[in-house]
């Protein structure tokens, strides 16, 4: 960022820097209270399959939009915090998330130079992934094969969701998540 | 800070994401290997959670109401209408109930009957929806020197809602009946048959072994047996439901989806125990299985 240019400048304010770290957290924090707000008893039957959909969407955009404000231990915690909350095996999520974020670093400057299509086609691709090793490792760990459904209703509403999401996160992405600009 | 050269910290960057995977990984054998590690965590998240989600939980419920308000002004009329009815309907079965439970007590009275195990209950706010995909559990916010333990049953005012699994400081968590990993004895009301209540982590949980002859009837009230010694007998767990020729769903009576307020009951089934009866093994659970007493 500004270490890119060569000159002396002056050492940053105190507000600057508060400000350039908000919106170098933003990504993390804004998935973070989304997780919390959808663990409150709102009365949704399908609160827990959003919870994973839209941190796997929000993970995915980050780390091919701002792969510096999604770093792996982000990825790691908000799946120890999944985990813990929806009672699944500890770890599980934090691995399915981390594998997540290492296929769009992977994949991020062939996505970006592509289009929005591809990006949802390779969020589709990761999205089946992530879905379908949460439910063999969950089925395997509890030696039980669980009810597939849920895990239709997750992928379908990721998928279905994604779109709105990318725009409100384009949107985030250009103002409340661009440090350059604090 | 230490100051690394460019190829150090670039070398770290890209070792983070394995690292962390293979410690996910680690954590989930761990997780497998040990489960006090799990609860211990889960525990204390839920303690942390819990008070958050009671401030938050009073502006929620308004707006809830108030949407349900709106909607119901539309209904007026007719739910005017049908609740009279109803009212009609229920003030002939309270005659019908006064009655019965004077005679009741009459013939309890005539046969010495000692009467059901004492209960204490206390009553909760549902804070935290924790079910997850792959499980059915709710958070309640408890005070700090709440009496609820762990085997403690939970009822809403319609019926049974499942069993405290985890107790931390301020807060509790309960296994509802719909989860995977649920299963309760029950008693079919009419035919007095036995069965098992599998939960599917689905809305409606499954109504399985029952007796030869003794399969349930469509509709027919189905309550907890005190089998096993878990339950006491007799609480209202739902009715039966046919989907297929020999597949028979349940629909609770407790209001599952939208869970407010429960109770936690502690039944002492202790006090059901037959006097002075020599402990099998030095390490059995303090809850021995109340005495069969009467068998229908």
């Amino acid at each position: 960022m500004s270490d890119k240019l060569p000159g002396v400048r002056a050492r940053p304010s105190f507000r600057r820097r508060l400000d350039e770290f908000s919106r170098l957290s933003f990504p993390a924090t804004s998935t973070l209270l989304l997780i919390l707000l959808l663990e409150a008893p709102l009365g949704l039957s399908i609160a827990p399959q959003l919870q994973s959909a839209l941190t796997l969407a929000s993970l995915f955009f980050w780390s091919i939009h701002r792969p510096t404000s999604m770093p792996p231990w982000v990825g790691f915690g908000l799946g120890l915090l999944i985990d813990l909350l929806q009672m699944q095996p500890i770890g599980l999520s934090s691995l399915v998330l981390l594998l997540v974020i290492g296929v769009a670093r992977n994949w991020r400057h062939d996505i970006r130079r592509q289009g929005f299509v591809l990006s949802w086609l390779g969020f589709a691709l990761t999205a089946v992934g992530a879905v379908l090793l949460v439910y063999v490792a969950s089925s395997l760990l509890r030696l039980r094969l669980l009810p597939i459904s849920p895990c239709f209703g997750e992928l379908v509403l990721a998928l279905v969701l994604y779109p709105s999401l990318s725009l409100l996160f384009a949107h985030a992405h250009r103002s409340a998540a661009a440090p350059e600009q604090a | 800070m230490i100051r690394l050269s460019i190829p150090v910290r670039q070398a770290l960057s890209r070792l983070t994401l394995p690292v962390l995977a293979a410690l996910s990984f680690g954590l989930i054998l761990i997780g497998k290997a040990d489960v006090v590690v799990e609860q211990y965590l889960r525990a204390k998240l839920s303690d942390v959670l819990a008070p958050v989600y009671g401030v938050v939980a009073g502006p929620i419920e308004a707006m809830r109401s108030e949407i349900g308000d709106v909607a119901g002004l539309w209904s007026l009329r007719v739910q005017n209408q049908q609740l009279r009815e109803e009212n009609q309907r229920l003030l002939r079965w309270q005659a019908v109930a006064i009655a019965l439970d004077a005679e009741n007590s009459k013939l309890k009275a005539t046969l010495h009957w000692r009467g059901d195990a004492s209960e204490s209950f206390v009553t909760e706010p549902v804070v935290a929806d924790t079910g997850g995909v792959y499980a059915r559990s709710v958070l309640i916010s408890t005070g700090p020197n709440s009496p609820i333990a762990k085997g403690q049953i939970a009822l809403d005012s319609g019926g049974l809602v499942g069993r405290v699994t985890e107790v931390g400081a301020r807060s509790a968590r309960i296994l509802l009946i719909t989860d995977l990993n649920s299963r309760v004895p029950v008693t079919l009301a009419d035919s007095r048959g036995h069965a098992l209540l599998l939960g599917t982590n689905g809305p409606r949980p499954r109504l399985m072994y029952w007796e030869d002859g003794d399969a349930p009837k469509e509709g027919e009230q189905v309550v907890t047996s005190a089998e096993a010694g878990a339950y006491p007998a007799g609480l209202p767990v739902g009715q039966a439901h046919y989907i297929g020729a020999n597949a028979v769903e349940l629909i609770p009576d407790a209001d599952l989806e939208r869970l407010e307020v429960v109770r936690v009951v502690n039944y002492s089934v202790t006090d059901m125990a037959p006097p002075e009866q020599p402990a099998l093994k030095p390490s059995q659970p303090k809850t021995p299985p109340p005495a069969k007493a009467g068998a229908t």
